[in-house]
């Protein structure tokens, strides 16, 4: 019935894999593996709850952004645990983004009727990384200015328009701070729209794990962040390159993987990443368009038995029904004066309204109700006949 | 109709079960045979549907009622429906808390509903099939020893929890009811 063929599919044998693995460790609906979407919203909202702290003591001009955050971690009670909380927490947060985006795809939910949830997805994800990138930026230490350097060697160089753009002129100046500062903050606001557009098709979306789960994925941060205290390095001097800087994996891989190709490419090794970068972003958009299938299955509602009930309006997880006044023409059953309607490029194709409609007037066209009735009766029909007596050999 | 009269018919395959099945939840092609019967358990016929949310009571009512002596329902794991909801759909359904519900004898379905320890809820993911008809096997064991009717049924009201899976047929025991494990 689906042209996605499970069983010698790579990725969905994968993740089937690890959810059995995890249905042994935790009860079935307290899997984290199923609520993968869900925790990278939780942690969304539990690094703007830090970050709303952090923005308190934050000042954004060259001499100041280095000692408020050194003051912020030295002398601010608790001030450690909450930087530390706010850098863990994105990375925890990019971990389960990037899990869920896996997820979705390997087992197909990506496309056709979940596409938007896709194409959005996309964009978050993107601009997930931007955002945990353009956090290092800000507290001006030699890692600021090693990132600020090899980012606008990605746009071009420090003297095209984009470099020029990223710093706000030809020279780092305070104003750079202030537009790192904005696009760090404005940026999770620009998630918010995509965040909708991500649950606008979805009935009632999952968007927090159970409360136990929360519990324990707080637990392994505030661990994370009492065994690995965060530090800053030497401040940020803009007359001398620095060579090295400590590393965070799970946003700077980009910069580490440029840094890296230099010594094969020499200085065109970052345009060169920055375009692959772009181009990857490109194809994941193309990818449910590339896959699309097409809509063979789309449910088809009987208008002379839909009594206007809604339960199949209720059910439907994709909100491709929506209920309409019965047209002229039709006599209406039940006294709502109202019948189902199929929005086509919705629907999922899944029947669960067929399971939800007790009048038999909603149906799957290439599997109808008809058709299960008379397989049902075929097999038992066959059971009652006597047994074929086994031919001996 | 009399399940009593149905279940003493000779039948050297064992008691006969019909099965709706996910096509996201447990693979079972490979230990099939062709004729939608399980290799294993050629006793329990199996009907695929997309969804497990698609299976309506109303077929499992007729099912048994044409001479069924079991059926079951398997869906993927709670919450991981590849359709979201489906699975709880058709667990309340069988639990007999959502509309359209499954007429359990002594419960919504008064004395001419379905024996609920005829019908059984399996939330499986897709590798553990063998785990799969492994319980399967059981069920089958069990409708064999166990061919009579069962006193009343009380629906569970409150939140279920994952399993649906009625407590082995104990004549000694406490009475009979669906519990969650």
């Amino acid at each position: 019935m689906s042209v996605y063929n499970k069983t010698v599919n790579l990725g969905w044998r994968i993740w089937s894999w690890v959810d059995d693995k995890f249905n042994r460790l935790y009860p079935q609906d307290y899997n984290p593996m199923y609520y993968l979407g869900g925790i990278s919203n939780l942690f969304f909202w539990f690094v703007i709850g830090t970050g709303i702290v952090l923005f308190l003591y934050y000042k954004p001009s060259l001499e100041d952004a280095y000692h408020s955050v050194e003051y912020l971690t030295q002398k601010v009670p608790y001030g450690q645990a909450v930087r530390g909380l706010h850098r863990y927490g994105a990375d925890a947060m990019l971990v389960f983004v990037v899990l869920h985006w896996l997820r979705v795809w390997w087992t197909d939910r990506y496309r056709k009727f979940r596409s938007l949830a896709w194409i959005s997805g996309v964009v978050l994800l993107v601009l997930t990384l931007l955002m945990g990138v353009s956090g290092y930026l800000l507290v001006w230490d030699e890692r600021s200015l090693m990132l600020i350097r090899m980012t606008q060697w990605m746009v071009g160089g420090e003297h095209t328009w984009l470099g020029k753009l990223l710093v706000g002129g030809d020279k780092i100046t305070d104003y750079t701070l202030t537009r790192f500062l904005f696009f760090h903050i404005g940026v999770p606001f620009l998630m918010l729209f995509f965040l909708w557009m991500h649950y606008i098709r979805i009935n009632r979306p999952v968007v927090y794990p159970p409360a136990l789960l929360t519990l324990q994925l707080f637990g392994i941060v505030f661990v994370a962040c009492y065994l690995f205290p965060t530090v800053s390095m030497a401040p940020a001097n803009p007359e001398q390159m620095p060579q090295a800087m400590l590393v965070d994996w799970f946003y700077q891989w980009g910069y580490v993987g440029a840094a890296w190709l230099q010594q094969f490419l020499g200085h065109a090794a970052y345009p060169i990443t920055c375009l692959v970068l772009v181009a990857i972003s490109v194809l994941l958009f193309a990818l449910p368009y590339l896959t699309q299938g097409s809509y063979l299955n789309v449910v088809k509602v009987i208008p002379e038995k839909c009594t206007g009930c809604e339960y199949c309006a209720i059910d439907c997880h994709a909100n491709a029904i929506r209920m309409i006044p019965t047209p002229p023409g039709i006599k209406a059953r039940g006294g709502k004066g109202i019948i189902a309607e199929i929005l086509p490029t919705r629907c999922a194709e899944c029947g669960i309204c067929v399971g939800a409609c007790p009048f038999g007037a909603i149906e799957l066209p290439l599997f109808t109700e008809d058709q299960v009735v008379a397989r049902i009766q075929e097999i038992t029909a066959r059971a009652k006949q006597p047994q074929q007596p086994v031919a001996a050999e | 109709m009399s399940d009593h009269q149905q279940s003493e018919t000779p039948n050297s395959r064992g008691p006969l079960i019909i099965g709706f099945l996910c096509e996201w939840a447990a693979q079972l092609d490979e230990y099939m045979n062709e004729d939608g019967t399980l290799a294993a358990l050629p006793n329990v016929h199996i009907i695929k549907i997309p969804c497990s949310g698609y299976c309506k009571p109303a077929w499992i009512e007729q099912a048994i009622q044409q001479g069924a002596e079991g059926v079951w329902v398997c869906g993927c794991p709670m919450v991981d429906c590849h359709y979201r909801e489906g699975n709880i759909f058709i667990r309340d359904r069988l639990l007999g808390i959502r509309n359209p519900y499954l007429r359990l004898k002594g419960g919504r379905g008064g004395a001419r509903g379905v024996d609920p320890h005829r019908v059984r809820g399996y939330f499986k993911a897709g590798v553990s099939s063998e785990e799969f008809i492994r319980e399967l096997k059981e069920f089958s064991e069990e409708l064999a020893g166990h061919p009579i009717e069962l006193g009343p049924i009380k629906p569970v009201r409150e939140h279920p929890g994952p399993v649906l899976d009625p407590t082995p047929y104990n004549p000694t025991g406490p009475e009979p009811r669906l519990t969650s494990s």
